[in-house]
């Protein structure tokens, strides 16, 4: 499936990219056409999100396909070199340094990055701290941090630099509400001028951050479209009732003795209004 | 930080109002720069009116607290408590050998022995999952693989093997001894970076060419077979030289054309 949604060139574009551990194919001839805007990747445990995110941030190998990155090849060593320089990574469990500061931390982060000059790796640092809301923390040791905190000390590691491409792995665990809705403005500023993918399987997290929804399930792409898209595949096929529903291919407990069902609609049943997760439940079901 | 004392709420607020005189404010300063809680209160009070002379002050306070305070290098090769640790072994031991060859009169030819194997476990500790304090997010970095590796070997190396020439030099040892061992030390520690392009553990391999060399130059001469000086001559004779010399050049350029590996990961 080829996913085209950029007014402006694609910055990310995969081919058949696949990937095995031994007899598991993590990820499975994946075709992607990414240009500027917030990707989410939605699908459950084990569908492959994190290996397809590991292999668009340059740190795994794929075995098969073609991929390009902001118009290089990561296959190429200087052309990976030269994708790194503009990319933001945060992988799903981050592994931080408890015994800096996340400024510290940013800070290194950012010697990694090539920044040499010391006046600009500590406005920067502050900035994306500030960013994502850890600017009274700045001088705390990690160690002493909430695990929404470490999270978003990474968040705030992937993001220095400005990065065209930013590749996030569940950037939302661990944030409220609000924090969230914060995570949305940081991401729209890169996504103004370049390509974020993100991670997820909370559909509530797709709708709040994401233009542009792929779901994934068992390594392959299974279906592409905007948020409203997917909640919009379960109009008319989505209803409440009392009782188990033989015609439902999905059903489950929404209160006290009351389901609800994706599937075909009994005749004379009203329907009920779709959510994302009704569309993303039944778009995975009828994958398989 | 731990701070045996905190300025008081009227101190603060003196300061904030821009009415402290001269010498408390700058006293207060001074100990601002020190305190985590004393600068989070005056946070609190901090002064509003944007453009004042406090709040530039504050500012130019803020920017000093959190100016980097080492440069890159440094933090790359010597940030954390590991890596430090790495450095200060290298460099002790290279201050201990010498003087403990020089003096003691043991059998075992310790300089050849010991010496060749700080280089190695300086480049296998370098090498160390635990020696990188970002993890992953190290490897999307443009600087991930064999240049991260390259810097904090050298670092160690530059350090300690001055000291170890130096001292051996000045403790009276021979000339072929201070510098024979330079050459299988480089050849071991470049035996030990190609293992990180491979899928084996370069710290396991480290520790395995590591006790094989030192057992294997002090079992001679600790058996009495072979007096201790013969071992270093022999150590130190042409043909071991050459051939470590071929090894370390060998062994580096396999790593060099196979650098990517280090970097672009095949497995998970």
């Amino acid at each position: 499936m080829t996913t085209t949604h950029t007014t402006t060139g694609t910055l990310l574009a995969a081919g058949a990219l696949t990937k095995r551990f031994g007899p598991l194919t993590a990820v499975d001839h994946v075709d992607l056409a990414l240009g500027r805007g917030v990707v989410g990747l939605l699908g459950p445990n084990g569908a492959g999100k994190t290996t397809l995110l590991r292999i668009l941030a340059t740190v795994l190998a794929p075995d098969e396909g073609s991929l390009s990155l902001l118009g290089m090849d990561p296959a190429r060593p200087s052309s990976r070199t030269e994708i790194r320089r503009h990319l933001g990574y945060l992988p799903q469990s981050p592994s931080l340094y408890a015994g800096f500061t996340p400024l510290e931390m940013v800070d290194y982060v950012a010697i990694l990055k090539e920044h040499t000059d010391r006046d600009w790796r500590r406005r920067e640092a502050r900035n994306v701290l500030e960013a994502v809301g850890l600017g009274d923390r700045m001088h705390k040791r990690i160690r002493t941090l909430s695990g929404g905190m470490k999270q978003r000390v990474a968040l705030a590691a992937a993001l220095i630099g400005s990065p065209d491409l930013l590749v996030l792995d569940e950037p939302a665990t661990g944030l409220d509400p609000e924090q969230r809705i914060a995570l949305r403005s940081v991401l729209a500023e890169t996504a103004d001028r370049g390509c974020v993918v993100l991670s997820t399987h909370n559909t509530a997290e797709v709708a709040a951050l994401c233009q542009h929804v792929l779901v994934m399930d068992r390594g392959r792409i299974c279906w592409s479209g905007t948020p409203t898209d997917l909640a919009a595949e379960a109009e008319g096929r989505v209803w409440e009732s009392d009782a188990e529903e033989p015609t439902a291919l999905r059903s489950w407990l929404t209160g006290p003795g009351r389901r609800r069902h994706v599937g075909a609609l009994p005749a004379g049943t009203t329907p009920a209004v779709p959510t994302v997760d009704d569309g993303y439940l039944l778009v995975t079901r009828l994958s398989r | 930080m731990t701070q045996t004392w905190h300025a008081d709420e009227e101190t603060l607020r003196a300061w904030a109002d821009g009415t402290a005189a001269p010498v408390p404010a700058a006293s207060l300063e001074a100990h601002l720069l020190r305190c985590d809680e004393c600068r989070r209160r005056m946070a609190t009070l901090a002064p509003s009116s944007t453009g004042s002379d406090v709040v530039r002050r504050w500012d130019a306070l803020a920017d000093r607290i959190d100016r980097p305070r080492s440069n890159p290098l440094l933090r790359l090769g010597l940030g954390t408590p590991g890596l430090r640790t790495a450095w200060l072994a290298a460099v002790l031991l290279m201050l201990a050998l010498p003087a403990l060859a020089a003096t003691t009169g043991v059998r075992v030819p310790l300089m050849m022995a010991f010496a060749p194997v700080a280089p190695l476990a300086a480049v296998a500790l370098a090498y160390g999952r635990d020696a990188e304090p970002a993890g992953e997010i190290a490897l999307a970095a443009p600087t991930a693989g064999l240049r991260v590796v390259a810097v904090r070997a050298l670092l160690v190396a530059l350090s300690a093997v001055p000291l170890g020439v130096g001292g051996a030099l000045l403790a009276g040892l021979p000339t072929h001894v201070a510098f024979g061992w330079l050459l299988p030390g480089a050849a071991m520690a470049a035996v030990v970076v190609l293992t990180g392009t491979t899928r084996l553990d370069p710290a396991l391999v480290a520790a395995c060419v590591g006790s094989v060399w030192a057992v294997g130059v002090s079992w001679p001469a600790a058996s009495r077979r072979v007096p201790a000086d013969v071992v270093s001559d022999l150590v130190a004779s042409a043909p071991i030289q050459l051939t470590a010399l071929v090894v370390a050049l060998g062994a580096t350029a396999l790593t060099l054309a196979r650098r990517d590996t280090v970097a672009y990961r095949r497995t998970a």
